[in-house]
């Protein structure tokens, strides 16, 4: 059951591998080249030979336990790091919240930081003048606006962090873990942003959240990980299962 | 398929290099900005701390050298514009090169967090460094023109000054092969960020900020052969106070090929580091 079958790709992902050395650095210096035993430092396969398409169109929910990868490959697609082996072929401008952060600084108040992250995250500063008063109105911090943004809660910071991801161009958006820390009617406002700023630019979305509720709510597939490897790719129905019959 | 672009395995080449520099060049004045707002976050005289340290260093120096040591390396001009002179440009190469090695390190978390390109955190301390320099150089000329007014110093205006430019500019590419190479080193080995201060130290004692070229003589002369640091404050004091120039055509071109060399092999390097900074850092 393919709902996008004829739409064009957005991401396309083949034999991806990438490799963590186990333990300390092992450039970690002269005393810790004498020290270990063995010089060899063993390695972990973060990311297990994937190989994945994603259309345009396709909303993807990802899911996984803790350290099975989904992070190092959304690090991987957001070019934050690179492969050890394999490609990612990307068809557009992805934007990207990982670990809810977006490059604020904590000393810039919040609007300061509007225009940091904004810029950082490749929209020009006309843009950001002319959104200012929505993507302000938007976070719900106008109160706060020209407060230091260390004085801000985590929920504020991601409010702040998703209303600016909200009004970026871009085509393929990735979200990970950013609606742990809001409130639930937050949380309502910005899935149904999502859905709109999805359907509305045709455009494709990676999400990752260990709280299936948002998932069947915002996504029409499910890619699972397990200990870096690929081991669902489909349906949404068949993927929630699925996960849930892994964690019995 | 037309794709917008390919991650892989590889490293960055030359032309990647400065393209990044060009393509994000909106970037610099947002990151210099948050610089200039963070740095000195909660303190009274903020970024004046920083042009005024040529000018409590020239003090420091000019006590020992000067009172202390009863030593006159400057001739017929006064002395405090003497080290003044040497600092001022000193401090746009120092203050630029600690900063910008210090850029990587400094913003871990948004190299972790956003795809941008690195060297943005490397030259935008130098382009900050550079603004502070402007500020320092007009107290300097300040400085000169109490010093003409109340003594009987004189400068004389001539076509020389016009040298002071390509000077700024090779200052800046000094200090942006010494961060390049510093930056990439301290993501593996972070030994060279504890370094760091006194390598700038060392480099200013052999760098003719205290003294001028006529003082290396015998084997320091070799100096003026190999390190392209002495012709800044030996220019600038040709220049402005139009005092003896020491250094030969021949030590000219031999730091000129110094420093290109090292351009090219500090680029190499970051380029070679760039590639797995974000887990090696």
């Amino acid at each position: 059951m393919n709902f996008n079958s004829n739409n064009p790709l957005a991401i396309k992902i083949s034999n991806l591998e990438k490799e963590y050395y186990l333990g300390k650095n092992k450039f970690l210096g002269l005393m810790g080249k004498i020290s270990s035993k063995n010089n060899e430092l063993k390695k972990i396969k973060a990311i297990d030979n994937i190989s994945l398409e994603i259309k345009t169109g396709d909303r993807i929910g990802l899911l996984g336990h803790n350290g099975s990868g989904k992070s190092t490959l959304l690090r991987m697609v957001s070019d934050i790091t690179i492969p050890t082996k394999g490609e990612i072929l990307i068809n557009g401008k992805v934007c990207s919240i990982l670990q809810g952060r977006v490059g604020f600084h904590p000393e810039l108040t919040g609007k300061e930081n509007i225009y940091l992250s904004g810029v950082l995250h490749g929209m020009n500063k006309e843009d950001i003048d002319n959104n200012l008063e929505e993507i302000i109105e938007f976070s719900e911090c106008r109160n706060f606006i020209d407060t230091p943004l260390k004085r801000y809660s985590d929920g504020m910071t991601i409010k702040l962090a998703f209303s600016i991801l909200s009004h970026l161009d871009g085509n393929i958006y990735i979200f990970d873990e950013m609606l742990a820390t809001v409130d639930q009617f937050f949380r309502e406002k910005t899935i149904k942003k999502i859905k709109s700023k999805i359907n509305h630019k045709n455009s494709s979305l990676i999400f990752v959240s260990h709280q299936i509720e948002n998932i069947v709510e915002l996504c029409n597939k499910v890619v699972i990980l397990e200990n870096g490897k690929l081991i669902f790719n489909g349906d949404l129905k068949e993927g929630v299962e699925k996960y849930k019959s892994l964690n019995q | 398929m037309n794709w917008t672009y390919k991650i892989k395995n590889r490293e960055k080449n030359f032309k990647n290099f400065f393209l990044d520099i060009f393509q994000k060049k909106n970037l610099f004045s947002e990151i210099i900005k948050k610089d200039l707002k963070t740095n000195f976050a909660q303190s009274l005289v903020g970024p004046g701390y920083l042009f005024l340290i040529p000018f409590i260093q020239a003090l420091i120096f000019n006590f020992l050298l000067t009172n202390v040591a009863n030593v006159n390396f400057s001739g017929e001009i006064p002395n405090y514009l003497f080290y003044l002179s040497g600092f001022i440009f000193w401090s746009l190469f120092s203050n630029g090169a600690l900063r910008g090695s210090q850029g990587i390190i400094n913003n871990i978390k948004l190299i972790q967090q956003i795809s941008i390109p690195r060297t943005i955190f490397i030259i935008s301390p130098i382009i900050y460094n550079f603004i502070v320099f402007l500020v320092s150089f007009s107290i300097f000329v300040a400085f000169n023109i109490i010093f003409i007014l109340k003594t009987d110093f004189t400068i004389s205006i001539s076509i020389r000054f016009f040298i002071i430019f390509p000077l700024i500019a090779y200052c800046i590419f000094l200090s942006l092969i010494y961060a390049l190479a510093v930056a990439s080193l301290s993501i593996k080995y972070r030994d060279i960020v504890y370094a760091n201060s006194i390598i700038i130290q060392i480099l200013m004692v052999i760098s003719c900020v205290l003294y001028s070229s006529g003082n290396l003589t015998g084997y320091l002369s070799y100096i003026l052969y190999i390190n392209p640091l002495t012709l800044i404050a030996e220019t600038f004091r040709w220049a402005w106070f139009g005092s003896d120039f020491g250094i030969t055509l021949n030590q000219i071109i031999s730091q000129l090929i110094i420093s290109f060399a090292l351009f090219v092999f500090s680029i190499k390097l970051f380029l070679n580091k760039d590639k797995m900074m974000v887990d090696l850092i």
